[in-house]
């Protein structure tokens, strides 16, 4: 196991709600509470949730798009919550990130060769000739070939776009490759594609690799981890192998039955939410998911359930807390008659 | 550099989306590069000057040998026009100038940075603009005196007005798009994202506005010119040309004709040409600049 | 936000821009090359006289000490005496007001009238031979200078002898109403050329876009006269976009009028701005700044009440 190449610990965000005219009130929303996950590299940490969970935030948060209220991130051993100036400008070059909207994130009116070679001018890592070289290797490695250096975004489709994108990200080498939402701009058959090639380059590269999507298919394809994300805390943290086939938390099991491409196993319950989920402003005592969980206990209301880890594997949920981890004792969802 | 790059690429552009120029375009290029050409090279080769009075040959109206007729003081009025002419433009291509180096700076750095910076220069320029245009310029020749410097600096002070405007509005709405927020995230420096992304963005409109504001330009100066606030005599400008010729309006036409059929081209091909700029690169920027 | 609170935040608005022109206005002053106590003593005056004059202009104290001086004279109605005639510069500013407020108010009427009318006759037929030489005597006359076509105008006149209308000078509404009219409408028309072409290409702008609207094509399908249908539907809607062209223009105007003044010997405003341009008296172009300034911030906060009055959706919220 190499040591963790970016450590988030309990990082935490608010925002002001938005409520009248003047925006100010004391209700604010808790964007992201207390989230803590590690990055290796040569692997890949998959964050999913639904919209408004705060898995992007979270993701800016890592990226030190945003400044946390609360909670750290460290890089290679390096804090860098606080980081300004050169130090955050080297963490960025150590860690990119890949948007999700491959039509806004590429400037349109710069051909694909200073677009990928930007990271390489504000790093002054390579000019000319060199870094036009540099730039050559980089679309070669997302399938893209020398001639679209001079055309522009426009000329191409969402999900070469896509690639450029990725090209860009890796203009500097990174370490780390954070992407938020890189397929979901995409048809589905693009999708694929685009993940096989981050797929590859993770294995050629050893990038450490953060993916975001609300889609668990997504996630659970490239991710060696998920982190189950549910408004603002994660809930569920685990092997991408074990979430899917043994999910213990009542959400991660809703999230599983209802992605199209995951059946669920027989001896389990389903779990079918009716509803959205609700954008809190006031996050009262207890479980966050209480209000929706069909599995809930007069506890849930009331305290916060505590984060218990059984091996590689933790939630959040009072379901499993009596089971204190026991030497090769996994915990099961109960069988309970089926939900709505 | 990029400067080039955007003139280029806007000529480049025009013949593209339109296979053919459209002739309006056309005829306006032809006259700016035609009075271009006549208020430098064209003066200099012909064959009268300016300031020469032959009073033997006063109030001549339009001839071979005169093709403007003569003023009250026997001087040719083609001459006059032209040196005029190249006054009025060279002070409205100047004072852009002028206008475009602060109005952009200030612009860029009130749109992308917001907060108090944009606070303070916004108000201050809404307070530049209560004041009408035309109070202005006079107000400053007034105060910084009656030469071809203060007619710039009043100038490029009012234009700078409208180029801040077009600036701080291309940076607010560049600043909110996604490849901004990726090249922060990869690093860029404020100076950075200012200069490549906005800035790159914002060369197009304020092409656009400047080839505007040189057009007015030429009408505020003869404007100031004709108040006595503008270039002094016995240095011809447009404006003095006319004031002279009012005098004798009646008996002498042509003095009061001829320069401001000068203006009427100038001003037409710089506003056409304006417009056809504007469809071809694309941006629904608008507005006068007038004074 | 309602009505009243959007008219508060204007008029609340007005105060910070009106301190900021007169300050302005009062750096004017700084920007005088030399010393303007010299310069108005002329450079035979004695040491001793320029110097008594700096101090009785307080040109020795620091500079937000004057600014106050100056503001809270200002306020109380005394905007210093002229550099050139020595006379109060507030009086001389009330004394010649009539002058620029009748000649503008000639001028808005000539331009509201010549450029609703077209634009409408424009507007209701986009695209006919009608519209494109109105338009194009628009863009013509935005392109030459307002005064040079009010010279061609006279010149006009005096060569072909048509109207017997006085080319120069004003004449006080007390003394004759009918000479007053008659003398103003030269210089009026000078003055109206550009705001009429401006009014009449955004009226031809909201015409078009109102005759497109399904609810005019009805009223037209059922059978309602057109000059009905134009003036009663149309006529309303578009007046909301026309009335802050009119704003906008209004404040050119002022500027215009100190050419028009000063070609029609007309004694009013703007014709002072010139007059102590060409004199350097700055006291005068401050005093005038400041007032034109109120005038326009008045102007353009009436225009607003009018246009949240016409907009029936703004006023509904």
């Amino acid at each position: 196991m190499n040591a963790p190449l970016l450590r988030v610990d309990g990082l935490s965000k608010t925002f002001a709600a938005r409520n009248g005219l003047f925006g100010r009130s004391a209700n604010r929303v808790h964007a992201v509470r207390q989230a803590s996950f590690e990055l290796s590299a040569g692997r890949t940490v998959g964050l999913v949730g639904e919209s408004g969970s705060g898995k992007s935030t979270l993701a800016r948060l890592v990226h030190r798009q945003l400044d946390a209220d609360s909670g750290s991130v460290a890089f290679d051993g390096i804090d860098v919550t606080k980081a300004q100036g050169s130090l955050l400008k080297r963490f960025r070059k150590e860690v990119a990130f890949v948007f999700q909207d491959p039509y806004a994130s590429l400037n349109p009116s710069w051909p694909v060769g200073r677009i990928v070679g930007e990271p390489l001018a504000i790093h002054g890592l390579a000019s000319g000739a060199a870094r036009e070289q540099i730039v050559e290797r980089h679309l070669g490695e997302v399938g893209l070939d020398p001639s679209a250096l001079d055309r522009r975004p426009s000329q191409f489709s969402g999900g070469q776009r896509q690639r450029i994108a990725i090209a860009r990200a890796l203009a500097t080498e990174p370490r780390v490759l954070i992407c938020d939402e890189p397929v979901s701009a995409l048809d589905v058959s693009t999708r694929a594609q685009v993940l096989s090639i981050l797929a590859e380059l993770q294995e050629s590269l050893s990038l450490a690799i953060l993916l975001i999507s609300h889609d668990l298919a997504v996630v659970q394809a490239m991710s060696d981890d998920v982190a189950v994300m549910y408004l603002g805390e994660i809930v569920e943290y685990g092997p991408a192998a074990t979430i899917v086939t043994k999910p213990l938390h009542p959400y991660t099991v809703a999230l599983v039955d209802a992605s199209p491409d995951i059946r669920a196993p027989k001896d389990r319950s389903r779990i079918v939410l009716g509803t959205d989920a609700p954008t809190q402003t006031k996050v009262g005592p207890g479980c966050p998911f209480a209000s929706r969980c069909p599995l809930v206990m007069d506890r849930c209301h009331e305290v916060r359930p505590p984060m218990v880890s059984f091996g590689g594997h933790r939630v959040a949920c009072h379901l499993h807390e009596t089971h204190m981890p026991k030497a090769g004792l996994t915990p099961v969802m109960p069988v309970v008659k089926a939900g709505p | 550099m990029a400067f080039a790059e955007t003139w280029a690429r806007a000529f480049r552009r025009i013949p593209k989306r339109e296979p053919r120029m459209r002739p309006k375009t056309a005829i306006a290029i032809g006259a700016i590069i035609l009075v271009a050409f006549s208020v430098t090279i064209g003066a200099w080769l012909y064959p009268h000057d300016p300031n020469v009075q032959v009073l033997e040959d006063r109030y001549l109206g339009p001839s071979l040998d005169h093709p403007f007729g003569t003023d009250r003081l026997g001087r040719d009025l083609l001459a006059r026009v032209l040196a005029g002419g190249r006054v009025s433009l060279l002070a409205s291509v100047l004072s852009v100038i002028l206008a475009l180096l602060g109005g952009t700076a200030l612009g860029l750095l009130a749109g992308y940075l917001r907060g108090a910076i944009d606070g303070i220069f916004s108000r201050l320029f809404d307070a530049l603009q209560v004041i009408p245009g035309l109070v202005l310029l006079i107000a400053l020749a007034g105060v910084l005196g009656r030469d071809f410097t203060s007619v710039i600096l009043g100038l490029g002070i009012l234009y700078s007005i409208k180029i801040f405007r077009v600036t701080r509005a291309v940076t607010a709405s560049i600043r909110t798009e996604v490849y901004v927020d990726a090249s922060v995230a990869m690093g860029g420096s404020r100076a950075h994202v200012m200069g490549r992304h906005i800035l790159a963005g914002a060369l197009s409109p304020l092409l656009v506005q400047a080839t505007i504001l040189v057009g007015w330009g030429v009408v505020a100066e003869t404007g100031l010119s004709y108040l006595g606030l503008g270039v002094q005599p016995p240095n011809a400008s447009l404006g003095s040309i006319l004031a002279e010729g009012t005098v004798s309006m009646t008996q002498s036409p042509w003095l009061i004709i001829f320069p401001g059929l000068f203006i009427a081209v100038v001003t037409l091909s710089l506003f056409t040409l304006s417009d056809a700029l504007r469809g071809a690169l694309g941006r629904p920027i608008g507005g006068t600049g007038e004074a | 936000m309602r009505s009243s609170q959007l008219v508060i935040s204007r008029i609340a608005w007005m105060i910070p821009m009106l301190f900021l022109v007169s300050v302005i206005a009062f750096l004017l002053i700084e920007m005088v090359p030399g010393d303007p106590a010299r310069n108005s003593l002329g450079p035979d005056a004695s040491d001793e006289a320029v110097e008594a004059l700096r101090e009785q202009w307080h040109l020795n104290e620091p500079l937000p000490v004057r600014y106050g001086i100056w503001a809270l004279g200002a306020i109380q109605g005394d905007f210093g005496v002229s550099m050139s005639t020595r006379e109060p510069v507030l009086e001389t500013i009330f004394h010649r007001l009539p002058v620029t407020l009748s000649l503008a108010l000639a001028a808005m009427v000539i331009a509201v009238t010549l450029g609703v009318v077209g634009g409408m006759l424009a507007g209701a037929r986009i695209g006919s031979k009608v519209d494109r030489a109105l338009n194009s005597l628009a863009g013509l006359v935005l392109s030459v200078p307002d005064f040079w076509v009010g010279l061609l105008i006279i010149a006009l006149i005096l060569q072909t002898k048509i109207l017997p209308i006085p080319l120069q000078g004003y004449v006080p509404f007390e003394r004759s109403p009918s000479e007053w009219l008659v003398h103003l409408i030269l210089p009026g028309v000078t003055l109206a050329l550009h705001p009429a072409a401006e009014i009449f290409r955004q009226t031809r702008a909201s015409v078009s876009d109102v005759t497109g609207l399904d609810f005019v094509r009805t009223l037209k399908a059922s059978g309602v006269s057109r000059s009905h249908t134009l003036f009663a539907h149309i006529g309303k809607n578009s007046m909301v976009a026309v009335l802050a062209v009119l704003g906008l223009q209004l404040g050119l105007l002022l500027g215009h009028t100190a050419i028009v003044e000063m070609m029609f010997g007309m004694n009013g405003i703007g014709s002072l701005v010139a007059e102590a341009a060409l004199n350097a008296d700055v006291v005068t172009i401050q005093g005038c700044v400041v007032v034109i300034a109120v005038f326009v911030l008045t102007m353009n906060l009436v225009i607003d009440v009018l246009y949240l009055y016409l907009n029936p959706r703004l006023r509904a919220k």
